[in-house]
């Protein structure tokens, strides 16, 4: 996966099909060569036989033309060359027709080749190699037998038994009739031997792979079966000694035309890949309207059938990747495989080259790299879309960020000036009332015990000043035993009017000060201003989050009401006033809580 | 009389203890914390111990903490616990049980020397004693409680002063009222608000048992 998707607009040519354009004229180029040579290897054959040089030709042209277009695939280009190569075997395979000359000898060689190109082609699709042992040793088992069988025909016997003429060159050096039927014999049970192996060795194959990419090789598969088998089975006439040169020549048109099933298979899969990436592209434009930066990552989840794939985007004035959070994360690679192997991540761009995204993705998809670039291509302009929201949504996740740390800094701020008043000014205060009291204790003068006395009454309303301030910033008891004791404290002003249900649970300091201090403001509000006879609160854990609830049957007018949202929002929370109940007002509250 | 005293604020221990010695009470130990308090009298209790609510290190109920380990290692001992605050309730623990010699007073209060003496004399005498400020919240807070409109003002008068700990004679003599007739507004207050408590209804001179009962009856009105 070394190479990175552009998208919008999408010049590059390996998105045009690959049986269209410049790709596609060269394949046929090739094709129409192949075509000529078998027509020239064939050419004494085929005066005679215009319907037969009419299959092989077709058949000799189309494997040429397959080989070459699948030769440009990255992963099939192991296949491609295989095929061509046995195209240009099948055409010299007909070098058996002029019956004389280095023709006869190099006919069977070129049949074996035939054989062992498509096998070993057909096996190593769509990996680009061979991936089983099992693959490995059919491999091996064919090229032995394959390439053995001809030179034991022409070891063992003369060119007239083997259905060709002596102006052949055929260089028998162990000529023995009995020797030669032992050898055909032999090899007619071996040929059949390699077709039932090969055929074998690809059931083996199927049930390792992933769904998507056995769809894409069981045509091949079952082709590629009935090819080896009907060669198996043809080849036998020619197995036995003394036949006729035109009867061998019929066997290999036959086995020539049954030949081409497979490329017509293969172009069967390559429609089928072609189709499912044009699928995924219209999927992709439907599920991704509108745009949000979840959708899209939910919707290449859903045409990718991989519900583990993750998304992030380049925020580009932070200079990050950001999830759909807008939270930042920090990447160690941005394509080829993750580490460990298993997943592997692809890099998005923009048409301008600049960063847009990363994809992470099972590894199963690795096979479908053309399905996975036809979903981030159609998803390109969501893509784009997305990211300007995630940006926006990286920088609103900044500010949230300050405002967070400016809310718990606060608090913090808050709880030192509450110390500071108790500690402080409150215990002079304190003390400064002790030392009238001992002022007037050791007096005599009953002027200065009544000024004294008079000193001590303003020092008390100072004090009482004092700690209503206090209470507000902080109560004591919200940091000994929580919410629901502290707002006991505050509803007991309220007499029976109001309702408490408040959860044990402890919360951070924050959150509690926050909640505390937003709960006292709406509870006076409903008191005091709507007017409210009975008030119940409410706060408990919800899932992940804490609810609180103040309900009232107060009235107020429109638009009125305590600004509490500030505070929450700071703390990732939010505020709703809830009217569905006649009578009845209920503000909510929503923290997130871990 | 022999006090001790625990409070963290320096300056304010300094002018109490002060304000004690200049009115004839004898300060025999002078502890910024509850720890540092129990050792010093280990060997030599006092008569009365004064602790501070809010102490370090989280200044919200050691001094009650304090004052539970001292009542339950020298049995007979009287403590008074102060508190700037008067919304504290975790203070009311320290009259879970049914505990002797117990006060719990608020730091206003205590500029005030009649007062404090008082408290201090109460306390030693093993009675209970609550802060009338406190005792006031309670009742202002259940003023509206249909339970407590019910009671005349001069029965609501006598509930307020049994809060605050005051036997009959006492609650006579601050109401200039005759035994009897405290004793009659007595009963009526427990009829009419349905006061129980464990182990039968408390009887008129025990005067401990009974302001425990009015303050759970003040507190727990919620949970009826």
């Amino acid at each position: 996966m070394g190479k990175v998707v552009v998208v919008i607009p999408a010049p590059r040519k390996r998105w045009s099909p690959p049986w269209f354009g410049a790709e596609a004229k060269r394949a046929l180029g090739v094709g129409v060569i192949v075509a000529a040579l078998a027509t020239g290897c064939g050419w004494p054959y085929w005066q005679a036989h215009p319907v037969a040089m009419a299959v092989t030709l077709a058949g000799c042209g189309g494997f040429a033309v397959v080989g070459a277009l699948l030769a440009t695939g990255r992963r099939t280009r192991t296949t491609g060359r295989l095929f061509l190569v046995a195209s240009i075997a099948w055409a010299l395979n007909w070098l058996a027709s002029w019956n004389a000359g280095i023709g006869p000898v190099l006919s069977g060689y070129a049949q074996a080749g035939f054989y062992l190109a498509i096998g070993v082609g057909v096996l190593v699709y769509p990996s680009g190699r061979l991936e089983h042992r099992a693959d490995r040793a059919w491999a091996v088992l064919a090229a032995v037998i394959l390439a053995s069988g001809p030179t034991a025909l022409w070891v063992t016997s003369e060119p007239e038994w083997a259905a060709f003429s002596s102006r052949a060159i055929w260089p028998a050096p162990f000529v023995d009739r009995e020797l030669f039927r032992d050898v055909l014999w032999l090899y007619g049970v071996l040929y059949v031997v390699l077709a039932v192996t090969f055929v074998v060795v690809l059931l083996l194959r199927l049930p390792r792979m992933g769904r998507l990419r056995r769809a894409l090789v069981l045509p091949v598969s079952l082709a590629m079966g009935l090819v080896g088998v009907s060669a198996a089975l043809t080849q036998r006439p020619l197995m036995e000694d003394s036949i006729g040169l035109d009867e061998l020549l019929r066997v290999y048109t036959i086995q020539g035309a049954v030949g081409i099933v497979v490329p017509l298979a293969l172009l069967a899969s390559g429609l089928r890949v072609r189709i499912a990436e044009l699928a995924v592209a219209g999927r992709m434009l439907r599920l991704t309207a509108p745009v949000s930066v979840r959708r899209v990552r939910d919707a290449l989840r859903e045409v990718l059938h991989d519900p583990t794939l993750e998304l992030w985007f380049w925020a580009p004035t932070e200079r990050v990747y950001v999830d759909p959070e807008g939270r930042p994360v920090a990447l160690t690679g941005r394509d080829g495989p993750c580490p460990g192997g298993a997943r592997w991540r692809e890099e998005v761009r923009t048409a301008a080259g600049e960063p847009l995204a990363v994809v992470e993705l099972g590894g199963s998809l690795r096979d479908h790299a053309s399905r996975v670039e036809a979903a981030l291509v159609a998803g390109g302009r969501a893509l784009e879309t997305a990211q300007l929201q995630a940006t926006v949504q990286a920088n609103l996740e900044q500010v949230r960020a300050a405002y967070e740390r400016l809310v718990r800094a606060e608090s913090r701020e808050r709880e030192r000036l509450v110390r500071d008043l108790h500690d402080g000014a409150q215990q002079r205060l304190l003390a400064l009332g002790a030392m009238l009291a001992t002022l007037a204790a050791v007096t005599g003068d009953p002027e200065v015990k009544e000024r004294a006395h008079r000193c001590r009454e303003e020092l008390l309303a100072a004090l009482a000043e004092l700690r209503s301030l206090v209470r507000e910033v902080r109560p004591a008891l919200l940091a000994q035993d929580g919410l629901g004791p502290a707002l006991e404290v505050v509803t007991e002003r309220f007499g029976g009017r109001v309702r408490l249900d408040v959860t044990a649970r402890r919360f951070a300091l924050e959150i509690e000060s926050t909640l505390f201090a937003v709960l006292c403001e709406a509870l006076s509000y409903a008191v005091e201003r709507a007017r409210a006879r009975q008030v119940s609160v409410r706060v408990r854990v919800v899932q992940r989050s804490l609810v609180a609830e103040v309900s009232d049957d107060g009235t107020r007018p429109d638009g009125d009401g305590a600004d509490i949202s500030g505070r929450i929002r700071a703390l990732r929370g939010h505020v709703e006033i809830d009217g569905s109940v006649p009578g009845t007002t209920t503000v909510r509250v929503v923290l997130p809580c871990e | 009389m022999r006090i001790a005293v625990a409070e963290d604020s320096g300056i304010f221990r300094q002018a109490l203890v002060t304000l004690l010695t200049t009115v004839g009470i004898e300060v025999v130990v002078s502890a910024s914390s509850g720890e540092e308090l129990i050792a010093r009298i280990a060997d030599d209790p006092p008569d009365v111990a004064i602790i501070d609510l809010h102490m370090p290190p989280t200044y919200t109920n050691e001094g009650v903490t304090a004052a539970r380990h001292l009542m339950q290692r020298h049995p007979g001992i009287g403590v008074l616990v102060l508190s700037a605050y008067n919304e504290t309730p975790q203070a009311m623990e320290l009259f879970r049980g049914q505990p002797r010699g117990v006060g719990y007073l608020l730091k206003d209060h205590v500029t005030d020397v009649s007062t404090l003496r008082a408290a201090l004399e109460r306390v030693r005498g093993g009675e209970v004693v609550i802060d009338p400020d406190v005792v006031n919240r309670l009742v202002d807070a259940r003023h509206r409680e249909d339970e407590l409109a019910r009671l005349s003002d001069r029965e609501r008068e006598v509930l307020s002063l049994m809060a605050e700990g005051y036997s009959n004679a006492g609650i006579g003599k601050r109401l200039y009222l005759s035994s009897r007739t405290v004793e009659d507004h007595v009963r009526a207050i427990f009829t009419k608000l349905k006061i129980t408590s464990v182990g039968g209804p408390p009887g008129p001179q025990d005067s401990n048992k009974r302001v425990l009962a009015v303050l759970s009856w003040l507190r727990a009105i919620d949970a009826r």
